[in-house]
């Protein structure tokens, strides 16, 4: 088995399309869809997913990566994590959109409701559980609040 | 011994001599005064050695160069003489004649070839040992000072009544005013006495010695009990340890002794020493053979840790591949469109069947792992399998070397003890020698010194020193009293009581009415000269009855008559008459005294009576010299 064949199957974007779907869910509403760009290196990166799967309704993004030291470390030079995801997360919205899920006003919202609880695979469970919280916490901020709070400037 | 003066007799430089020639019994040399009478006492104690020239200045000096004596001592003859010469003063001629004839030719050529001695060393003890005076060293060791040995000019004070003495109230005799001089007279008065002689001053040195050495053997003994039981002690928790170690049991013991009796026969280690080189060579057999299998151990422990690494890693792909085959899907063909634009994605759909392919090649994968497995527990199982072996081949080197090991350590240990035991057996042989090194010094021979202090208790035994003196003290005290009563003795205290005591020379009357009385508290110069007399005569008497006396039997008493001032000796008055009985008395007590003693003592008056009437004893008889005329001196 190929390099790129492994590639291929943990980044493609039918699977990626469905972290969006979870993240969507957490956010409760109507989301910006600029969001994703750091929702990828967040949920895939190991460090950062084992700290979102351990969040709960009340944590925020101060709570979960900002207020010490040893958080912060989860998330430094997300910005460079940020630019290298950043491809594969625009094929990612079309698999979304076309999933049949809205895509108006550069807002995205789920057409269906779906719970991560169900999934019966205990290492997806955790990919959807992260996207699904770090939702929930960027729900409590204006979208530009999150990438200014977490040292992201570009996208 | 009886001795007197047979001669007195002075040479001149140029050959004359003066003599005056006695006899044993009452000698009298009446005359004048500075005729020359008491210049013979002083003559006398010049040739008896003494140091101070007391010869007076004058016409005797100026004549004589030599002074000479001669004494009978027993039946032989002592010639002693002096040189009158300033640079021989220190000399005296000393020599013993047994035949009177040498007398008929005496003149100053007999000492041209006799040796001139001195007065202290060879003169004097030759004259004391002619003599019989041969104690030379009175000392004793119980004393704090040196005695040295008895002296003739000890005996002196006994041999004149001077002039000033015969009447004096202060002294009974002469040199007593001298504390050092006093303290010896009195002490060698025994040895006058003939009490004791040098044998007996030797004995006593002896036994004082021989006591001090039973004291200190005494000391030691008490010492050597200490020590016995401290090495006693020592020694038995040496034995305990020496017979524990060998397992065997102390044998009972009483004292030290048995004690080292015992450490005589030490039992020896009895076990035989296990035969080692054997031992020791299947020792290292069998730890090189534990090393080799060690060595194979290790290496299918590798072996298998490889393969379990393999393993793990290919366990962790499939997990891997198995978790994206669960969130991989498998995705259909279909035409995505653009949200934004509307139009078709055609990427995605090349994306989509580029999925499918990585997907079927992902489960083709999976089964290839497993198939993997299967072989991979197959080679672990053998591994294993061979591992138990080796492992178990371990566990049995390791126990046959444990028990090597044991064994070994129970070598050592019989080494250890075998050492152990030859160090005690060490320790126990030097406390054995110095036990016995001990007893050999405290065998002293104490019984033989015993048997020694038991004879020399009986020798001494003969010298009955106490009853003796005491005996010598009670007869002197009953002649002094017959004397002192017999001449003109104070009336009201009469009868005399005199009680003279040889320790310290002291002379007291046993008074009814006052008591004690002192030659002091006397008045009357009778009385002083009755003491003085009954004391001399008494102490001459003393000296000629005990035989082994060693003091001449010669007393010279000057003037006795002095204290009667008698105007005119021909005019026969009270003054006369009391004379005549001192002279009386002189010869009755020295008859009295051959009676017993059976030799007679002599005794030289020098006076200025003359003409007297002795009633039984002829007056004449007695005179050796009268020197009243002008021409009739010594010299």
């Amino acid at each position: 088995m190929r390099i790129s064949e492994i590639e291929k199957l943990s980044l493609s974007p039918f699977w990626l399309s469905k972290l969006i779907f979870h993240f969507v869910e957490g956010y409760g509403k109507e989301t910006p869809f600029e969001l994703t760009y750091m929702l990828l290196p967040l949920v895939l990166r190991q460090e950062s997913r084992e700290v979102l799967s351990n969040l709960n309704k009340n944590s925020t993004i101060y709570s979960a990566f900002l207020d010490h030291r040893e958080k912060r470390l989860k998330i430094s030079a997300l910005q460079h994590y940020v630019e290298s995801y950043s491809k594969y997360v625009n094929p990612s919205i079309i698999v979304y959109a076309n999933a049949g899920h809205s895509f108006g006003m550069r807002c995205l919202k789920n057409s269906n409701k779906y719970d991560f609880n169900k999934e019966k695979s205990q290492q997806t469970k955790k990919f959807y559980k992260a996207a699904y919280y770090l939702g929930v916490i960027f729900s409590k901020e204006k979208s530009k609040d999150c990438f200014y709070k977490l040292g992201v400037f570009k996208v | 011994m009886n001795s007197y003066i047979k001669k007195i007799i002075i040479f001149s430089a140029k050959g004359e001599q003066r003599e005056l020639t006695l006899t044993n019994g009452l000698n009298i040399i009446s005359g004048h005064s500075k005729k020359g009478k008491s210049a013979l006492i002083e003559i006398v104690d010049y040739c008896l050695c003494s140091t101070v020239p007391s010869i007076p200045k004058g016409i005797i000096s100026d004549f004589a160069s030599l002074f000479c004596i001669v004494m009978k001592v027993e039946n032989n003859y002592l010639v002693i003489a002096r040189p009158n010469d300033e640079t021989q003063r220190s000399k005296v001629y000393v020599s013993l004649e047994t035949d009177k004839s040498f007398l008929k030719m005496f003149s100053i050529s007999y000492f041209d070839d006799k040796p001139l001695l001195k007065i202290k060393g060879a003169g004097q003890e030759s004259i004391e040992r002619f003599l019989g005076l041969n104690v030379l060293d009175s000392n004793l060791d119980d004393s704090d000072r040196k005695k040295g040995k008895a002296s003739l000019r000890n005996m002196t004070p006994f041999l004149y009544q001077y002039q000033n003495l015969i009447a004096s109230k202060h002294a009974l005799f002469s040199k007593m005013d001298d504390y050092s001089k006093k303290t010896s007279i009195l002490e060698q008065i025994p040895i006058f006495l003939g009490i004791v002689d040098a044998e007996y001053y030797s004995l006593r040195r002896q036994i004082d010695e021989i006591e001090k050495q039973l004291k200190a053997i005494d000391k030691e003994k008490q010492k050597e009990e200490i020590f016995n039981l401290q090495y006693q002690s020592r020694l038995e928790g040496l034995c305990i340890n020496y017979f524990s170690i060998v397992g065997k049991e102390l044998p009972n013991f009483q004292n030290v002794n048995d004690l080292i009796s015992i450490t005589k026969e030490l039992p020896s280690f009895d076990q035989a020493e296990p035969f080692k080189s054997d031992a020791s060579r299947l020792y290292s057999n069998l730890r090189s053979r534990l090393s080799s299998k060690t060595l194979e151990l290790n290496a299918v422990n590798a072996e298998l840790t490889k393969i379990e690494s393999v393993s793990k890693s290919a366990k962790k792909t499939i997990s891997n591949l198995s978790k994206l085959q669960g969130r991989v899907e498998h995705v259909e063909e279909v035409s995505c469109l653009c949200p934004v634009c509307g139009n078709d994605v055609e990427s995605l759909s090349e994306e989509a069947s580029l999925i499918n392919n990585a997907l079927d090649s992902l489960n083709t994968e999976v089964g290839a792992m497993a198939n993997f497995a299967r072989f991979d527990s197959e080679q672990l199982e053998t591994l294993k399998r061979t591992k138990r072996e080796i492992q178990k081949t371990i566990s049995e080197l390791t126990a046959q070397i444990s028990d090597l090991e044991s064994y070994n350590s129970k070598v050592k240990e019989y080494k250890d003890k075998r050492d152990s035991l030859g160090y005690l057996r060490a320790k126990i042989e030097v406390v054995v020698e110095q036990i016995s090194n001990r007893i050999q010094v405290s065998d002293y021979g104490e019984k033989e010194i015993s048997e020694e202090l038991n004879s020399l208790k009986l020798l001494i035994q003969k010298y009955d020193f106490e009853s003796d003196l005491t005996d010598c003290q009670s007869k002197l005290n009953g002649w002094a009293n017959s004397i002192a009563n017999a001449l003109d003795f104070e009336k009201q205290f009469l009868p005399a009581k005199l009680n003279i005591n040889l320790r310290d020379l002291s002379i007291v009357h046993n008074d009814k009415k006052y008591g004690k009385l002192r030659l002091s508290d006397f008045g009357s110069g009778a009385n002083w000269l009755a003491f003085h007399l009954a004391a001399s005569l008494g102490f001459l008497r003393l000296f000629s009855y005990k035989e082994n006396s060693p003091v001449p039997n010669f007393l010279f008493i000057d003037q006795p008559s002095q204290v009667y001032f008698p105007r005119d000796f021909s005019s026969h008055n009270d003054d006369i008459k009391k004379v005549e009985n001192i002279y009386i008395q002189i010869i009755k007590s020295l008859k009295e005294a051959r009676k017993i003693s059976g030799s007679y003592s002599q005794v030289i008056v020098l006076d200025h009576a003359d003409n007297l009437d002795l009633k039984d004893y002829k007056y004449e008889r007695y005179v050796r010299a009268k020197w009243f005329d002008e021409n009739d001196a010594l010299i």
